[in-house]
């Protein structure tokens, strides 16, 4: 797994923590994991997720890129576009 | 009610001023605004289109959602006089091969964004966003607009068919007239001040009924219909802000999401009024809510099942006893008349704190009968009136009505309605089981579907059963028993297994 991969699950993790409060994830957040794989992934905690993520990785995030939003792979791919922008 | 609704709004479409916006959204894949004067003009380019080569149309079905194709083609076949069809493109094949053939489609109507779902499909079609963009290339004047609505249409005939979750394992037909929506239209613009130019919402998918709400009623005061994109779902304050929008309408569940949202994503603009329906409303969330309001008093609670068209009773939030969980259901609007089914059988038209039992409801907005017909009686006549029995349990109280829960085994899942018992006949079919049992889980509002099942397959989600069931009736959870329990009557006890496994 690469370094960045690696990271946005942390960072996915932490989001999700956070806004349903809750010590642990009923499933660990992987390269694979989509909003579909987790209960605590849904359109509640969608925003959290995106704000949290972007805040990290000092994004700014354009309204057609935020169904990026719904898996890691989405976002790792958007990470990686704008930083080769 | 209006002497003919149809005709009164094709009027109002026809003569709106040339600048009014009647529609926001996707059209032919690009986001646009359309007038009322540029969608007069292009339902009566398609409706030329529908009776090309001498073709004779009785059934429409609309492959199409949240884009301007689906509204244009709603609107065409309405003033047309042809019932009309939603066909959910994310629904499974087989769902929407049994709609098709079940209210006997001959014309499918679609956008270009479905063509390869179309394929699977055998009546003829017509490609909306095809006919969309030979008319914006056709120079300006050449496409007249004239009345669709002259020829009378009876206020009995049907102006739309819905499909609803039904026991036997077949979606159920509930088709409606233009009478039913001829008074809920009038009856509901009564009491929600819709104003001309106001922004309005339109979250839901074409297939439930509450998207003809924003349609006919949005259309009929002079709105602007704002299709919402799937990730407006996702973030609703955003497209509140983005799009400028005064009334919002939608299940509770999107309602939660947006006062979760605006946390992270404050709105700059405020709404005027916000419509809840579909499901019952937390109290919770019509409160919480009132922070995305101009005002605090907006928040409206809106109960009616798709049989009475679309709401049949409307509450205002703003001053609901603070003890209460779920808002009440309000006391009915329009034409509407409630009574109640006591459980001796007596049935109360008038009404008296403390009557508790089966809501009936009657009056102008009330269907017919299924289509075709389930074999189950759906009414209760009492003094000469044909209730409709909601199955909802109702308490009366202070003249307004408050709701108690469910009668049979169906069950609201976001907005959806689902019959617990449709479920299981997929499993039975699906797994061969004998032994399950197919129970719900969690609070009003946020309730999920959970089987339990006596076998020894592993059973997992997969393609089988996606292609049968839409996504909200896929269960949450599958449970796999060695002994489903029991009660006393040796029923597999579902309230057991919500306990253990809630």
């Amino acid at each position: 797994m690469s370094k960045l991969i690696e990271e946005v699950c942390q960072i996915v993790t932490k989001a999700l923590i956070q806004s349903t409060n809750v010590s642990k994830l009923s499933a660990s957040i992987g390269p694979e994991t989509t909003m579909n794989d987790l209960k605590e992934w849904d359109s509640l905690t969608f925003v959290n997720v995106l704000v949290t993520v972007s805040e990290h990785f000092m994004l700014e995030i354009d309204d057609d890129d935020a169904i990026q939003f719904i898996s890691v792979a989405g976002i790792v791919e958007l990470i990686e576009d704008i930083r080769a922008e | 009610m209006v002497a003919d609704l149809r005709k009164e709004l094709e009027a109002k479409i026809l003569a709106s001023p040339s600048d009014n916006i009647a529609l926001i959204g996707r059209l032919n894949g690009v986001k646009s605004e359309l007038t009322y004067k540029a969608l007069g003009r292009i339902m009566f380019y398609l409706s030329s289109r529908i009776y090309s080569s001498g073709r004779k149309v009785s059934s429409i079905g609309i492959l199409s959602n949240r884009k301007c194709e689906a509204y244009i083609a709603v609107l065409c076949a309405y003033f047309l006089g042809i019932k009309f069809v939603p066909l959910n493109p994310k629904f499974p094949k087989e769902r929407l091969k049994k709609i098709i053939a079940l209210s006997e489609i001959d014309l499918i109507m679609f956008d270009s964004g479905e063509a390869n779902l179309l394929q699977s499909f055998e009546p003829d079609s017509i490609d909306l966003s095809g006919i969309v963009s030979s008319f914006l290339e056709a120079p300006e004047g050449s496409c007249i607009s004239q009345g669709l609505s002259q020829d009378h249409i009876d206020e009995n005939a049907f102006a739309y068919q819905m499909f609803t979750s039904g026991s036997t394992g077949a979606p159920k037909g509930v088709p409606i007239s233009y009478g039913n929506l001829n008074a809920y239209v009038c009856g509901i613009s009564q009491i929600i001040e819709y104003r001309q130019g106001d922004k309005c919402s339109q979250f839901f998918d074409l297939s439930f009924d509450l998207s003809m709400h924003d349609i006919f009623v949005v259309l009929y005061n002079g709105g602007t219909i704002v299709a919402a994109e799937d990730i407006d779902l996702m973030m609703p304050t955003k497209y509140i802000d983005k799009n400028a929008i005064d009334m919002w309408f939608s299940v509770p569940v999107l309602g939660k999401v947006a006062s979760a949202t605006e946390k992270s994503i404050p709105t700059k603009h405020k709404l005027r009024d916000a419509l809840f329906c579909g499901e019952a409303l937390p109290m919770a969330v019509a409160n919480a809510f009132t922070s995305l309001l101009d005002g605090k008093a907006g928040v409206w609670n809106l109960y009616g099942p798709t049989e009475a068209t679309i709401a049949f009773s409307a509450r205002n939030t703003a001053n609901v006893a603070t003890d209460l969980v779920i808002a009440p259901l309000g006391v009915p609007f329009g034409e509407n008349i409630a009574a109640i089914l006591l459980e001796n059988g007596d049935v109360v038209t008038e009404f008296e704190d403390g009557h508790e039992g089966m809501l009936l409801l009657g009056g102008s907005q009330v269907f017919s009968g299924y289509k075709p017909d389930t074999g189950k009686e759906a009414f209760h006549i009492w003094k000469g009136i044909q209730y409709y029995v909601s199955g909802d349990l109702v308490r009366q109280n202070q003249r307004e009505l408050l709701y108690l829960g469910r009668e049979d085994s169906q069950v609201k899942i976001r907005g959806f309605r689902v019959e617990l018992g449709e479920i299981e006949k997929v499993f039975r079919e699906l797994y061969e089981l004998d032994l399950l049992a197919v129970f719900v889980r969690g609070n009003v509002g946020n309730l999920e579907i959970c089987v339990a099942y006596q076998n020894d397959l592993d059973i997992e989600i997969g393609d089988e059963l996606t292609a049968r069931l839409p996504d909200y009736m896929i269960p949450s959870l599958l449970v796999k028993c060695d002994t489903l329990p029991t009660n006393v009557n040796g029923k597999i006890d579902k309230k057991a297994l919500a306990k253990t496994y809630g």
